[in-house]
């Protein structure tokens, strides 16, 4: 054996010479026409042409790399870098010439050992005579002609090694365990792999689900996809894709084309009034000509023109009636988003929405068993994930009327759990009807500060915090954390609801009316008329005429009186102070007349 | 990395032309910068926008099938047939190579455009937005491009550059080359080469890469013709070129003494591999404009040495013991002995 080994950095820089100034100018000049078929075929989608030409620049680097080394280990003794660092290979058996396939061999196995990140070449520092596994196979070793070369490694040198070995080991062991844990919280929450793949489909996929689905083929792909997009079954792209298709089979483009065109560019108001403007004027008096100033009318708040309109439109397409429903859910207008609801029956794939809003706006328009039947009828044909959200819900809002709720159908699939990190703070219903169920359930009292330490949402934490405070009594802190959740711009609407009723349960009167204040810049309409029925309720049973008589003739105005509160009015307008008012019957009219009069007599 | 240094970046006494014509371009740039902050920032966010893009690469796709006679490379083509039957993902990829269409973009007002008319109306403003912030642009009005070939553009690009970092990096080779190239030249020789170089590159370009409605700026293929004619000029020469080896070890890093001619073959390689293996269509470095240059200052030493008058000026001699050794970390004066 040669006593005088090469320096494993004279090693390396001679590699990196050979790298970065021989091989790779090489390679970049013999590749270079390659990479430009293979850049025409990125562009043009040819996969295979792309696959087949990325092979071949492979091929012609490795044989670059290997008739490189070889020819110069076999004629030279060194390739080009070894020669500038005065370094040679040889024989391992000192008399012995070095062997062409020794040398082929030796630079198959450097290639392999270089694609394995280099890793089986640290070998360098950890053996006795620095030789790394293309050494060790071919019988070879590289010594240093300056005669400065270094025998065997230290311990420092060994033990670096090791060191790095290990943790690169540990790290590849690591990063497949996150991978496999990844895989299963993905197929835990979608039940299946089968899920998984279903859910990476592309969405026009359920465009096309839809077209087949429906038995008389009346309505086209562009129109579907418009309804889909509408009750926000499927994205933006979906519709996208839609005109795409749609914009390559004709030749002129049609008024749904344009009205589509308005929406998916949304973004950019110049684009979408211009696609808005063309639509009557390709399809006068349509229905894509009626949406089209729908959505003018919509940029104006000309709410009252909306209506008009949506009323006067003819039905069928499905996307009006769908925008039609979401406009009065909006409004709390929900016996008209009821009766535009009826009008979807034909419209299997809107059956989803359909039904989830059907069961929202009878149970906001006071009809809660309807909605119960509502429901106990949607379940079947809801996928689980829509199921469960309305269920969730209708179940938090039930909750709210008593812990009685728990045994009703729409509280019976929220999940029973004591977890917190069970509970997906993203979807706010069922984060809430889980944490009311807790509530009901705790016999010693919920333990907030858990709660409000484990969750990240920052109005989640508030909402915590503030019921915290109130279990301890110390009702002003409460007040304080609940009004933070109230004024919040990002706490979900269910959520700053809920903060309104639990702070009435112990505000006092100045407190209250602070919360009235709040309650005037509810941006939701559906919000606003639950919050205010609860303060209205709140004030009655404190007796504050004042308040509730403001709070009334505010809801009143946009006739969102719930029952509950006609009836507590109608009590308050037959006691004496309110003599003078014939109010012995229910009617909003006589309830009006009767708010009139208060007023004039404050 | 290795990168050549010769003799280092001389002074403005030993090199006042080399400085002049840097100092001109920094000028020149400070003003352009000035004048094109804004229009650049709107063509940017023109160019970007989505709709305008794919609408246009709609409208191109139709503008290919209708001139099925002019001279469009085959992947263009292709593109465009593939736009036409309805493959929507090529289409914002059509749209940006159609910038550089000069008949297309000002075609149009004429144009008769079938399908979808709200893109087509607005396509067409914003073509007429976009040709308006291109007439104020000054890399359209100094660069070479489509709307003005004329022969004072093929002078005016030169000093024109698009950044501070395309600036840096083309001054610091000028610096280096030409200064060292008008030492042994004189200033009058080194513009007369810088020029006719520059020349010469737009000319190539033109002929091999074709105008188009990008313009070309830059003085790279003026510095190519410089740095090659300083490469012939001292063909066997021994000169100093900086080497790191990307550790930080003593060895990795230093100077290192070869033959002049390896950054003329290394520079040439990459241009023609960069000519070879990209599409001009798709913009970038302009290669053929420094295998113009290269060609211009390899021609101007072949010129040179067939006079046989003409001996270039000694330079003080850095040469090490041996060629082709690596000198770490020492400055060169330290191995001259021997």
């Amino acid at each position: 054996m040669v006593s005088a080994m090469a320096r494993p950095l004279d090693r390396l820089a001679a590699a990196i010479v050979d790298v970065f100034v021989l091989l790779i100018p090489a390679f970049v000049l013999i590749s270079a026409p390659l990479k430009r078929l293979m850049t025409a075929s990125f562009i043009l989608g040819a996969e295979s042409d792309f696959a087949g030409m990325l092979l071949i620049t492979v091929v012609i680097g490795v044989v670059l790399i290997v008739a490189y080394q070889t020819l110069s280990h076999y004629f030279f003794g060194a390739t080009l870098g070894k020669m500038l660092f005065d370094l040679r290979v040889r024989s391992v058996f000192a008399e012995e010439r070095l062997g062409f396939v020794a040398c082929l061999g030796r630079s198959f196995i450097w290639i392999v050992e270089t694609l394995c990140l280099g890793l089986p070449m640290l070998s360098v520092f950890a053996n006795r005579h620095r030789r790394p596994l293309h050494d060790r196979i071919c019988d070879t070793c590289v010594i240093s002609t300056l005669n400065s070369g270094v025998v065997s490694p230290n311990r420092w040198e060994r033990g670096m090694v090791r060191g790095l070995f290990a943790a690169v080991i540990l790290f590849m062991v690591m990063l497949g365990a996150l991978q496999v844990r990844g895989l299963l919280d993905r197929m835990k929450a979608d039940h299946s792999l089968a899920a998984i793949i279903e859910r990476e489909e592309n969405d026009c996929e359920a465009v096309s689900r839809a077209v087949n689905e429906e038995s008389d083929g009346e309505h086209d792909r562009l129109e579907v996809a418009m309804s889909l997009y509408a009750a926000g079954l499927a994205e933006r792209t979906c519709l996208e894709a839609e005109i795409e298709r749609e914009v390559s089979h004709q030749t002129a483009a049609a008024g749904i084309t344009y009205l589509a065109q308005a929406f998916v560019n949304a973004d950019d108001a110049e684009v979408s009034n211009s696609y808005l403007d063309q639509v009557c004027e390709e399809a006068p008096n349509t229905v894509e000509c009626a949406m089209s100033k729908v959505v003018n009318k919509w940029s104006s708040e000309d709410w009252s023109g909306v209506e008009s309109l949506l009323g006067s439109a003819d039905k069928g397409s499905g996307y009006l009636e769908v925008w039609a429903v979401r406009h009065y859910m909006k409004q709390a207008n929900y016996a008209k988003a009821i009766a535009f609801l009826d009008t979807l029956t034909d419209h299997h794939e809107l059956a989803d929405f359909s039904l989830v809003q059907r069961v929202k706006a009878l149970y906001n328009s006071y009809q809660e068993v309807e909605a119960e039947v509502a429901l106990a009828q949607a379940l079947p044909s809801l996928q689980k994930e829509d199921g469960e959200d309305i269920s969730a819900w209708m179940c938090a809002q039930q909750l709210q009327n008593g812990c009685g709720a728990l045994e009703k159908m729409a509280c019976r699939d929220v999940p029973q759990t004591k977890d917190i990190a069970e509970i997906d703070f993203e979807h706010p219903a069922a984060a809430l009807s889980r944490v009311m169920a807790l509530e009901c359930q705790g016999d010693q009292g919920m333990d907030y500060l858990t709660f409000s330490e484990a969750v990240h949402d920052e109005d989640w934490q508030t909402f915590f915090r503030a019921n915290l405070k109130h279990q301890k009594s110390d009702n002003h802190a409460a007040f304080k954390l609940y009004a933070e959740v109230i004024n919040s711009n990002s706490a979900p609407e269910m959520l700053r609801v809920e903060a309104v009723r639990r702070l009435a349960q112990f505000a006092s009167r100045q407190q209250l009316a602070a919360v009235v204040e709040m309650w005037r810049g509810f941006e939701s309409k559906e919000s606003w008329v639950k919050t205010g029925n609860v303060l209205f309720t709140r004030f009655a049973e404190k007796k504050d005429r004042d308040w509730a008589m403001r709070v009334a003739r505010s809801l009143m105005n946009s006739e969102s009186l719930s029952p509950q509160a006609v009836a507590r009015l109608t009590d308050f307008s037959r006691e004496p102070k309110a003599a003078r008012q014939p109010a012995s019957t229910k009617s909003t009219e006589d309830l009006r007349l009767y708010l009139d009069s208060y007023e004039e007599e404050q | 990395m290795i990168f050549p240094i010769l003799n280092g970046l001389l002074g403005f006494r030993k090199s006042p032309v080399t400085w002049a014509v840097v100092l001109l371009n920094l000028l020149v740039l400070i003003y352009t910068t000035n004048m094109g902050v804004e229009s650049q920032e709107r063509l940017d966010e023109l160019m970007k926008k989505k709709f305008f893009v794919t609408a246009q690469g709609r409208i191109y796709a139709q503008y290919l099938e209708d001139h099925s006679q002019g001279e469009y490379p085959d992947f263009i083509r292709e593109l465009g047939r593939q736009v036409r039957e309805g493959e929507s993902e090529r289409v914002e990829m059509l749209g940006q190579l159609a910038f550089r269409d000069f008949n297309f973009m000002h075609d149009a007002d004429q144009m008769e455009i079938e399908g979808d008319r709200v893109a087509a109306k607005i396509w067409r403003q914003r073509v007429q937005d976009l040709l308006q912030l291109q007439d104020d642009h000054p890399s359209f009005i100094f660069g070479l491009n489509a709307q003005d070939t004329s022969f004072s553009k093929w002078l005016t690009y030169i000093f024109v550059h698009s950044g501070w970092f395309h600036f840096l990096g083309n001054m610091v080779f000028l610096l280096i080359f030409g200064g060292a190239l008008e030492v042994q030249i004189g200033g009058l020789g080194f513009l007369v080469v810088f020029l006719l170089s520059g020349t010469f590159a737009a000319g190539v370009f033109s002929l091999m890469t074709g105008v188009t409605s990008s313009p070309l700026v830059g003085a790279s293929g003026a510095i190519s013709g410089i740095m090659t004619l300083y490469c012939v000029l001292n063909w066997r020469r021994a000169e100093r070129y900086f080497y790191w080896l990307f550790l930080p070890f003593r060895g990795f890093m230093g100077f290192v003494y070869l033959p002049a001619w390896v950054a003329m073959v290394l520079w040439g390689i990459n241009d023609i591999a960069g000519y070879l293996g990209n599409m001009p269509e798709l913009g970038g470095v302009a290669h053929t404009a420094h295998l113009g240059g290269e060609l211009a200052g390899l021609m101007t030493g072949l010129i040179l040495f067939s006079m046989r008058k003409f001996r270039p000026v000694k330079m003080p001699p850095v040469i090490p013991r041996k060629m082709g050794v690596l000198i770490p970390f020492l400055p060169p004066t330290h191995k001259r002995a021997g």
